[in-house]
């Protein structure tokens, strides 16, 4: 690596742990205030009783606290974890304090058309808007050794997602249409993260909402909820 | 019957016929470095491994050569046996004659060329050896161990099969026929014969030589009759011929101006058969199973197989056809979408079509991504890839095809030369952004249909595939994991 390219690297590795910090530190006033019951609109901390028995279950894999930091993890009404753009998701295996899968959604663009990849048209979206969004995500080499299947893997495409017109609203997953398979995107994420690496990259949805919540929820058993 | 002295059972026994005596072990058995099991090994050897006894032996053990090591084995597990090996077995090069002694100056009788003999003993240049009907000697390059390939001879001319290779003794057997292939055994030289194999028995003929001959044909100029000779005040109908029938052709009886020709597998004479084809002649049509091809050019169809036929209409370059008929000339029938008709198959049809692409998921037809495949000039719907699967992962919007046993319907889509080279390039494009790992989980490749032809597919990779047939997804993989 030459020296220019180290530095900027390393700059740009501290901004984001800044940034982190910078999170953390709201989550944590906020939790400091909520004292772990209900937090402002309909938003749960996880140890709280929830009232549905749907709601019960899809909380039964959430966290009390981040095992990293020890924080609170706070839920919606939908049982999604909330986190904020830039702030990463987590699946901690019990007992363990380091995450072995992390899905952080960077930013969410808007857009009302985009370019037909390869063919140098304009397509518009079937749902309503086109959301390009950044996202990075990873997973330990670890995770290989607990599927059955020879290459594990947590998927990162267009239909791992949903959006909502906001916080506790119902969401809606049915964004990966052909309209979003086919816009022209740059640096467009790999359809996967596989066990030991780590990826970055853009994801188009196709979403009613202009703005609103992200969901990653593959399974749409539960997952993270970043508000755009 | 009294024996002769150079009757078979009157020959020596061969040197090549021996008795053997060979020991073998019985279970994976240890060769010790002495007579106990308490002896360090010095290896195991398999069951069934000749070994070579020295003599040695010392209550049931026995001490044996295995390779180069010498040591002790229980005789318990060793079995001797003592069996003739019959190393005798040699076959004649060529027909030759056999002789009383060994220096082949008193001929006895003859063995045949492929003949297998029994070798007896080799003395100098010359061999001895049995046959079924003498045993003597013959020169020993004569002899050897494997078969000789089988000879063959072709007929010049039609003509006479004979009982002998001497004229004064032969009987008449029957006709051979120009072109036609035997297998031979021997020339006589003094009356000109070949002796070759006809229908199960070995016969004499002039009419042969080692020059391949090609087959002559004859059409019939008009419907006739058809003779069981050529001579045309003794023969007898047995059959009649249609106009532009095309026949074997054995022999021209230039007295009686007819053919000999083969019609139905029968020999038979005709005299309104000539090379030529008759006016108006159109060879007749043989279905074949279908196969698919693609134009090389646009092509006027025939409505028969012949130049002069008249136009049944044209398809351009790149389509994609499928084949139904052969006729004589090179000629097939082919259907192209409503057209149907006939073409000469060399270089106006190729099995690859260089820009027609084969889908099978969101572009085909009525489903959501088929406005991407916009510019065709052919397309044809109901098609099968071979030897594949289809895979989809939890986004069912993707399917990915694979190798595996089965076919895979799909939509054929034929491009112009000018459109096409674009189009190949924006669907690698297209269908180039799904990536795991970096890497692409289609690409463009060269795929054989059921129908035998050849087309563009995205398809997985060696890698995509094993991604496809073998991901399981982490989140999936228990209750072990809690979310924050």
């Amino acid at each position: 690596m030459d020296k220019a390219f180290e530095s900027a690297e390393i700059k740009s590795a501290k901004e984001r742990t800044r940034k982190i910090a910078v999170c953390i530190g709201a989550t944590v006033a906020v939790a400091a205030v909520a004292g772990g019951l209900i937090i402002g609109s309909n938003s749960f901390s996880a140890q709280a009783g929830p009232t549905s028995e749907k709601l019960q279950d899809s909380l039964a894999n959430v966290a009390k606290t981040d095992a990293e930091t020890g924080e609170d993890v706070k839920v919606d009404t939908e049982a999604q974890v909330i986190k904020n753009l830039g702030e990463p998701g987590k699946l901690t295996m019990d007992g363990a304090t380091k995450p072995s899968f992390e899905v952080t959604v960077h930013s969410v663009k808007v857009k009302k058309s985009c370019t037909l990849r390869g063919f140098d048209e304009t397509i518009t979206p079937e749902n309503g808007v086109f959301l390009v969004l950044d996202v990075s995500a990873s997973l330990a080499a670890s995770a290989a050794k607990v599927v059955d299947e020879e290459i594990a893997l947590m998927p990162l495409d267009a239909s791992s997602f949903g959006s909502s017109p906001g916080e506790n609203k119902n969401v809606v997953y049915d964004l990966n249409t052909v309209a979003a398979y086919s816009c022209e995107v740059d640096n467009a994420l790999d359809i996967a993260v596989g066990a030991g690496d780590e990826i970055r990259g853009n994801v188009v949805l196709d979403s009613p909402y202009s703005t609103g919540q992200i969901v990653y929820d593959p399974d749409k058993t539960g997952g993270w909820t970043w508000s755009y | 019957m009294q024996l002769g002295p150079y009757d078979p059972e009157n020959a020596p026994p061969s040197k090549y016929i021996k008795k053997v005596t060979e020991t073998r072990t019985t279970e994976n058995l240890n060769l010790r470095t002495s007579p106990s099991t308490s002896a360090r090994s010095l290896g195991v050897m398999p069951k069934g491994t000749v070994v070579q006894p020295t003599g040695k032996k010392q209550d049931a053990w026995w001490q044996v050569k295995w390779g180069s090591k010498t040591g002790w084995s229980s005789s318990k597990y060793l079995a001797t046996r003592t069996y003739v090996k019959d190393d005798s077995v040699r076959y004649m090069t060529r027909y030759t004659s056999i002789h009383a002694t060994k220096s082949l100056n008193q001929r006895i009788g003859s063995v045949n060329l492929r003949t297998q003999v029994s070798l007896l003993e080799v003395s100098g240049d010359s061999a001895h050896i049995k046959t079924a009907y003498y045993h003597g000697w013959v020169e020993a390059k004569n002899v050897v161990r494997t078969r000789p390939a089988k000879q063959y001879r072709y007929v010049q001319k039609s003509g006479s099969i004979y009982s002998h290779q001497d004229p004064s003794k032969d009987s008449y057997l029957g006709r051979i026929h120009h072109g036609e292939k035997y297998e031979y055994r021997r020339w006589d030289g003094t009356h000109r014969r070949d002796e070759i194999y006809v229908n199960g028995r070995w016969v004499w003929t002039n009419t042969t030589n080692r020059d391949a001959v090609t087959l002559q044909y004859r059409y019939a100029q008009r419907d006739g009759s058809v003779y069981n000779t050529a001579n045309k005040s003794s023969s007898k109908v047995v059959g009649s011929i249609k106009v532009g029938t095309k026949v074997r052709w054995g022999a021209w009886d230039a007295a009686n101006r007819r053919d000999e020709i083969n019609l139905n597998g029968k020999w038979v004479w005709s005299g309104v058969t000539d090379r030529g084809k008759p006016a108006g002649y159109i060879p007749p049509a043989v279905d074949v199973k279908n196969y698919a091809r693609f134009s090389t050019k646009g092509l006027t169809l025939k409505k028969n197989p012949v130049s002069s036929s008249s136009s049944a209409g044209s398809i351009k370059k790149g389509w994609k056809v499928t084949v139904t008929h052969k006729a004589e000339g090179g000629w097939v029938r082919i259907n192209a979408g409503s057209f149907s008709g006939w073409i000469k198959e060399a270089e106006n049809l190729r099995r690859h079509g260089p820009y027609s692409v084969a889908v099978y998921g969101t572009l085909r037809s009525g489903q959501s991504a088929y406005n991407v495949m916009g510019g065709f000039q052919q397309k044809v719907k109901d098609q099968r890839l071979a030897n594949a699967s289809l895979y989809q992962l939890w986004n069912r919007n993707w399917t990915f095809l694979t190798n595996g046993p089965k076919t895979v319907v799909a939509e054929q889509f034929q491009y112009s030369d000018s459109a096409g080279p674009g189009m190949l390039r924006k669907l690698d494009i297209y269908e180039g952004q799904l990536k795991y790992q970096g890497r692409p989980m289609y690409t463009r490749q060269n795929v054989y249909l059921t129908d035998e032809s050849q087309s563009w597919t995205y398809k997985t990779t060696s890698f995509s595939e094993k991604v496809v047939k073998n991901s399981g997804r982490y989140i999936s993989s228990g209750d072990f994991l809690k979310r924050s």
